[in-house]
């Protein structure tokens, strides 16, 4: 579950922004859409536990993230929320099964190596295991992304962007791999774009 | 970053080699004072009288006559425990033939390996090293050469050759590196040739008298019975204990008696002070490369940060906190000092190795390449310290990684 109300957040020496309120229970899919400056991937940081708003309340699950010491948070987000970039990033001398494997230990996990293979069964990369991230083409290294951001069985996913630089068809597929994987983890799914052509995919949505 | 860790293990292997060296020299300058109180000989350099005498790393300062040194082989002498002559200045292919008694033998607690000890004119006895060196069995025979390098012009032309009656058990000593022989084989060698050649410009550092072509293996006489005009290089002496009649017997044979009288102990600690001051000068160059490669570690570091930002803030996303992203890379700088340092143990263990063989030929003691010291625990600290020490800046600016701003950007 992810609820948020009354967020707030103002950048150093700019104007106090307000979110909307969010109310997304476990399992829901949701679309976060916006135009460019809306403030949308201020919220999702913020909602991912990456800044700290002025006020307001994120509750993931049973925890208000607001409330947490930032060693906790950083632990809790590491355990709980998924986050999937709009740009692909990797540990770049680690390879593909290492960097989830670093995921895990990061965020105080024991090694899994049957999920990690599972994960990768899944999202049709088991192949790429053992190679290095820059050997991956670019959708591959999307489903790896996505791959980490599961690999911990989070609560929250979010993904930033996921669509925009694709074209239709690998749009369609990357949105439904994602849908898949958050509904196989019965994870809550917030997807966060200003790409209009996942408006008729989503039901449920909320307008920044 | 290679650079930095090239530069680390040179540093760290200059050290190392310096250690390595100076350790070594010690140990087989202090092994080799063998109790030795006194050397007398020729007026001169006193430290190269003791470096000749005892070391058998310079040329003799000059020869003394046996008359002039009677009164210290006198076995009824009051101060003198020992006293062991040494006839030096000819060698066989490099090594040096040393004419002396066997006394020699319980000075440097040194056993007979093979064969027997020499006791007639012409038989050796050969260090262990030396024997291997030039592939001396028992019964080898040779001809020596004048003067300590190997020559085939300086080779004497003498009827009886050099017979090699025994070898010597390896000690760790300078003996290891000589040719024993007695005194009188010397002379004879000499006299013979001056009767063959009667050319006398060769032979400042040498007994040169009446002819006796007579090279019959014998036991030679004991030395007080020779002919006082007959010269030898030098004299090792030990005492009987040490009175302030035996510390002050130096003193009188330098002021009163045409002779020199030094004391090891004494020259070898005036060596040890003069190499220090150029061992200390590059020990601090050393230093010097150290600290400098460990700037370029922080400097490296500190650049690869720009690069790895999103990583950083990819492991933030991931969990780890800022002390995780601290420990990193402060690991990663104690992990290059740590190759830097394996590197440098590397160059320096084989530049010994490769610098033994040198070594052995001017210094004639045997150094070890292999040998680990607790400097080397020093260094291997010292290193690792410098390492984090370098980490510590780049480390905490990793975990200041704002993750929000860089993944935004």
């Amino acid at each position: 579950m992810l609820e948020a109300s009354q967020l707030e957040y103002a950048y150093p020496g700019a104007e106090r922004m307000s979110f909307p309120d969010l109310k997304c229970n476990s399992g829901e899919h949701w679309l976060l859409l916006g135009q460019s400056g809306s403030g949308k991937t201020t919220l999702l940081h913020l909602l991912a536990g990456l800044r700290s708003p002025k006020s307001g309340s994120i509750q993931i699950g049973d925890t208000d993230i607001t409330k947490l010491s930032s060693a906790n948070l950083d632990t809790f987000r590491g355990q709980n929320i998924g986050i999937v970039f709009q740009q692909a990033h990797f540990v770049r001398a680690l390879t593909v099964g290492e960097n989830l494997a670093l995921a895990r230990k990061m965020a105080g996990l024991s090694p899994n190596e049957g999920l990690i293979d599972d994960l990768l069964k899944r999202l049709n990369i088991s192949h790429k295991k053992d190679s290095r991230p820059n050997q991956l083409s670019v959708g591959e290294q999307q489903r790896a992304a996505i791959a980490r951001a599961l690999v911990n069985e989070p609560l929250v996913i979010f993904a930033d962007e996921p669509t925009s630089a694709l074209d239709d068809q690998n749009a369609e597929v990357v949105i439904d791999l994602l849908k898949d994987s958050a509904k196989a983890a019965n994870a809550t799914l917030l997807i966060v774009t200003h790409d209009q052509r996942l408006k008729e995919v989503f039901e449920k949505q909320v307008v920044m | 970053m290679a650079l930095s860790l090239i530069l680390f293990g040179l540093g760290v292997g200059l050290i190392s080699l310096l250690f390595l060296l100076e350790k070594q020299l010690q140990d087989n300058f202090e092994r080799n004072l063998a109790g030795i109180d006194l050397v007398v000989g020729a007026k001169g350099s006193p430290l190269q009288m003791i470096l000749c005498s005892m070391y058998h790393i310079d040329a003799p300062t000059g020869n003394v006559s046996l008359g002039e040194v009677r009164p210290f082989l006198n076995p009824k002498h009051p101060l003198i425990d020992q006293a062991v002559p040494l006839a030096l200045g000819d060698s066989y292919q490099g090594s040096r033939i040393v004419g002396t008694d066997q006394n020699i033998l319980d000075l440097y607690e040194v056993e007979i390996g093979e064969g027997k000890v020499w006791e007639n004119n012409f038989e050796v006895t050969a260090g262990a090293a030396v024997a291997e060196k030039l592939g001396l069995k028992l019964g080898s025979e040779f001809n020596s050469s004048h003067g300590f390098m190997d020559s085939d012009k300086m080779e004497h032309d003498h009827a009886t050759p050099f017979r090699v009656s025994g070898i010597l058990k390896p000690s760790g000593t300078v003996l290891d590196q000589l040719l024993l022989t007695t005194p009188q084989s010397f002379w004879l060698v000499h006299d013979h040739e001056e009767a063959v050649e009667e050319e006398h410009e060769e032979h400042e550092d040498h007994a040169h008298h009446d002819h006796d072509h007579d090279h019959a293996p014998e036991p030679p006489k004991s030395l007080l019975d020779e002919d006082p005009e007959k010269e030898i290089t030098s004299l090792l002496l030990t005492f009987k204990g040490r009175s302030y009649q035996s510390l002050n017997l130096a003193r009188n044979i330098n002021e009163n008696t045409d002779l020199q009288a030094a004391s090891p102990a004494i020259e070898i600690n005036r060596l040890f002070n003069l190499m220090d001051t150029g061992e200390r000068a590059l020990r601090m160059l050393a230093i010097i490369i150290t600290i400098v490669s460990g700037l370029s570690i922080f400097i490296s570091l500190f650049s690869s940060l720009r690069d790895r930002r999103y990583e950083l803030a990819l492991m933030r996303v991931m969990g780890g906190r800022p002390t995780t992203l601290f420990n990193l890379i402060v690991i990663e700088g104690v992990l290059l000092a740590l190759m830097g340092f394996v590197f440098g143990m590397i160059l320096s263990h084989t530049g010994m190795y490769f610098l033994a063989g040198a070594l052995e030929e001017s210094y004639r003691y045997n150094f070890s390449a292999w040998v680990f010291q607790v400097e080397d625990l020093y260094l291997l600290v010292g290193s690792l310290i410098l390492g984090m020490v370098a980490a510590v800046i780049p480390a905490t600016q990793a975990s200041k990684t704002d993750i929000s701003d860089t993944l935004t950007q």
